[in-house]
C-alpha cells in the first residue's frame, strides 16, 4: 500500500469518477413524450378528477401510488396505534394531534416586538452509519439561531459540536467525522443569508416556504385543516410522505405561531399512515408522544407534548433490525433526533 | 401563466435533461414514467398560476426526487448492475496507456456506482443532484425545501463515506498530482 492519499486528491478523484458513474447514452423521444403529455392534459380537461384513477391515462400515477403504499407495511391500517401493552386508553395519532391542536390553539403568545429576536435552539443527536460496514458513530450538536422581528435585519446562527464518538460495539479507526461545521462557528447576515449559502438562494426575507416562513407566507396559510394538508402536499410535491416532511420542517423551524401549529396538527390528523409510535418519547429532557410515518428503514416522527400541545422535536427511529452491512442497528434505535426550544430575547446573541 | 402551451414549451426545454438525470439513477424505462408524472404533478398543482422558469426547474427536480423514492429498490439494483458490468469491462482495458486521471476516473466509476447504492437515500439525492444535475447546495435546498445546512451536511456525509471507500481501495493515486 502507498502513503495515505490526501483528502483533496480523493475529492478530485471522487468528482472525476462521479462524473462518469452510471453514465451511458439514453434514448429520449421528446416528440413522443410531448404528445403523450398533451394527450394527458386533454384527458384531464375532459374528465373530472374523481374519475381519473379508473382511466388508462392515469395508470402511471396509480402504479406509483401503489408502490408508495407498499413501503409502509405497518401503516396499512391507516391511522392506528402501533404501541401496545401500555395500560390506559390507546389514542390514535389523529386523536393525539387533535388534542394537541386544541391545547395549542388556546395558547396566547406574545409576538416578537420590534427590536426583539426569536431565539431557536435545535439540539441534534444522531447516529451515522458508515456503509458497507458495521461502524457507526454518534454526533451530539446544537445550533442556535436569532431571527430579528424585522427579517431584513441581521440574523445570527451558531454551531456547537458536542461529543462525536464511536457507538459502543461499532467502533472504527481514528476519530469519527464531525461534519461540515466547526464547533463555535458563527454566521451573521441580514435576511439570514449566511455566507455558506451559495449564490442563487432565494431571498429569505421575501421568498417564503414551510421551512422559511416569512410573515406573508404564514399569513397566507389556510385556516382549514383540509386546505392546509393540500398546501403541505403541494409543497411536498403532491405526496403524503412529502407533506409530512414539510410539516416536520415547518415545526422544526420554531417560527410558527401557536394557532398555525394547531392547524398543522389538525392537517396531519387527516394524513393517512400516521401512527403513534411511542407514547413516552424522551427528547432533550422533555417527554412527549411520538407520531410517526414509515420511511424506508425508519419511522420519521414528530414529538408533541400531550400536556400543552407544544412541539418538542423530531426523531428517526429504526423500524426493523438492520443488516450487518447497513450498520446492524437494532429496531427501536433512535437514529437521529432534534429537539427544538424557542423563546423571545431582547438582543442578537442573548439567551433566554 | 402556466397554461397548456407553457407547460409543453417547458417540457421541450427541460424534459430531456431531467430524463437523462433520472435515467442515470433508475434506468431509462422508469425515467420515462417519472418524467411524465413530474410534469403532470406540476400541472395539477400549478396550472393557471404564474411561474418563474428557474423556480419551476428546481420544483420539477424536487418532484422527480420524490417520485424516485418510490423506486429505491429498482434504483439500487440499477446502480449495482451498472457497477458490475463496468468493472467487468475495465478489467479488460489496458489503462496503462491512458492519462492517469482519466484512467482513474474510468476505473473507479465502476465500484463508485456500486457504493452509491449503499448511501442513505437522502444523502444520495443531495449528492447526485449536485454531481449529475449541477445543482448548488442552495438550489438543492430549494428543490427539497430543507435548510441549506441540512443539504451541506448530507453532501458532506455522502462525500466522506465515498472518500473512505476510495481510500480503502488498493488503487494508487500517486500520479494524480500531475493533473
Amino acid at each position: 500500500m502507498s502513503e495515505p492519499t490526501n483528502p483533496q486528491t480523493l475529492d478530485r478523484v471522487l468528482d472525476a469518477a462521479l462524473a462518469r458513474a452510471a453514465d451511458e447514452p439514453v434514448q429520449f423521444d421528446a416528440t413522443a413524450g410531448r404528445n403523450a403529455l398533451a394527450a394527458a392534459l386533454r384527458d384531464r380537461a375532459e374528465r373530472p378528477a374523481e374519475d381519473r384513477p379508473h382511466h388508462a391515462g392515469s395508470r402511471r400515477r396509480v402504479r406509483w401510488l401503489a408502490a408508495a403504499a407498499a413501503v409502509g407495511v405497518l401503516t396499512a391500517g391507516g391511522l392506528g396505534v402501533l404501541t401496545t401493552g401500555d395500560s390506559g386508553t390507546a389514542a390514535t395519532a389523529a386523536e393525539e394531534l387533535t388534542r394537541a391542536a386544541d391545547l395549542a390553539a388556546r395558547v396566547v403568545e406574545r409576538p416578537v416586538a420590534p427590536g426583539q429576536y426569536r431565539y431557536v435552539r435545535t439540539r441534534f443527536d444522531g447516529i451515522t452509519v458508515e456503509y458497507g460496514s458495521d461502524k457507526a458513530y454518534r454526533t451530539d450538536m446544537a445550533n442556535e439561531q436569532w431571527i430579528p422581528a424585522d427579517r431584513r435585519d441581521e440574523w445570527k446562527l451558531t454551531f456547537h459540536i458536542g461529543a462525536v464518538k464511536w457507538l459502543p460495539g461499532h467502533e472504527g479507526e481514528g476519530k469519527p467525522d464531525s461534519g461540515p461545521f466547526k464547533d463555535g462557528q458563527e454566521f451573521v447576515a441580514k435576511c439570514g443569508m449566511y455566507s455558506y449559502f451559495a449564490e442563487g438562494y432565494p431571498d429569505r426575507c421575501t421568498v417564503g416556504s414551510f421551512s422559511n416562513p416569512t410573515p406573508e407566507f404564514v399569513a397566507a396559510l389556510p385556516k382549514d385543516p383540509k386546505d392546509m394538508l393540500a398546501k403541505l402536499r403541494e409543497a411536498g410535491h403532491a405526496d403524503d410522505a412529502g407533506a409530512f416532511a414539510e410539516a416536520r420542517e415547518a415545526l422544526r423551524s420554531g417560527q410558527y405561531p401557536a394557532e398555525v401549529r394547531a392547524t398543522i396538527f389538525r392537517a396531519l390528523a387527516l394524513l393517512p399512515g400516521l401512527v403513534v409510535t411511542d407514547k413516552r418519547a424522551n427528547l432533550d429532557g422533555k417527554e412527549g408522544v411520538a407520531l410517526g410515518k414509515r420511511y424506508y428503514d425508519d419511522f420519521a416522527e414528530i414529538i408533541i407534548d400531550p400536556a400543552n400541545g407544544d412541539f418538542i422535536g423530531t426523531r428517526e427511529v429504526v423500524a426493523e433490525d438492520q443488516a450487518g452491512d447497513k450498520g446492524g442497528l437494532k429496531k427501536g434505535t433512535v437514529r437521529q433526533s432534534s429537539a427544538v426550544t424557542t423563546a423571545i430575547v431582547g438582543s442578537l446573541g442573548a439567551r433566554p | 401563466m402556466l397554461d397548456e402551451a407553457a407547460l409543453l414549451t417547458l417540457y421541450e426545454s427541460t424534459a430531456e435533461r431531467l430524463h437523462r438525470y433520472v435515467a442515470r439513477r433508475v434506468g431509462a424505462d422508469t425515467a420515462q414514467d417519472v418524467v411524465s408524472e413530474a410534469f403532470l404533478v406540476l400541472w395539477d398543482q400549478r396550472a393557471g398560476q404564474t411561474y418563474e422558469p428557474d423556480a419551476v426547474r428546481a420544483w420539477l427536480y424536487g418532484v422527480a426526487t420524490n417520485l424516485l423514492r418510490g423506486h429505491v429498490r429498482a434504483e439500487e439494483r440499477k446502480l449495482r448492475a451498472w457497477s458490475k458490468a463496468h468493472m467487468a469491462r475495465t478489467d479488460e482495458a489496458d489503462i496503462g496507456d491512458r492519462a492517469s486521471a482519466a484512467a482513474d476516473a474510468d476505473v473507479l466509476a465502476g465500484p463508485l456506482t456500486g457504493w452509491l447504492a449503499e448511501l442513505r437515500v437522502e444523502e444520495r439525492e443531495a449528492l447526485l443532484l449536485n454531481a449529475w444535475a449541477d445543482f448548488t447546495p442552495a438550489e438543492i435546498a430549494v428543490a427539497l425545501d430543507v435548510p441549506v445546512a441540512t443539504v451541506r451536511t448530507r453532501l458532506h456525509r455522502a462525500r466522506a463515506r465515498l472518500r473512505t471507500r476510495l481510500a480503502a481501495t488498493d488503487h494508487d493515486f500517486s500520479e494524480d498530482s500531475h493533473v
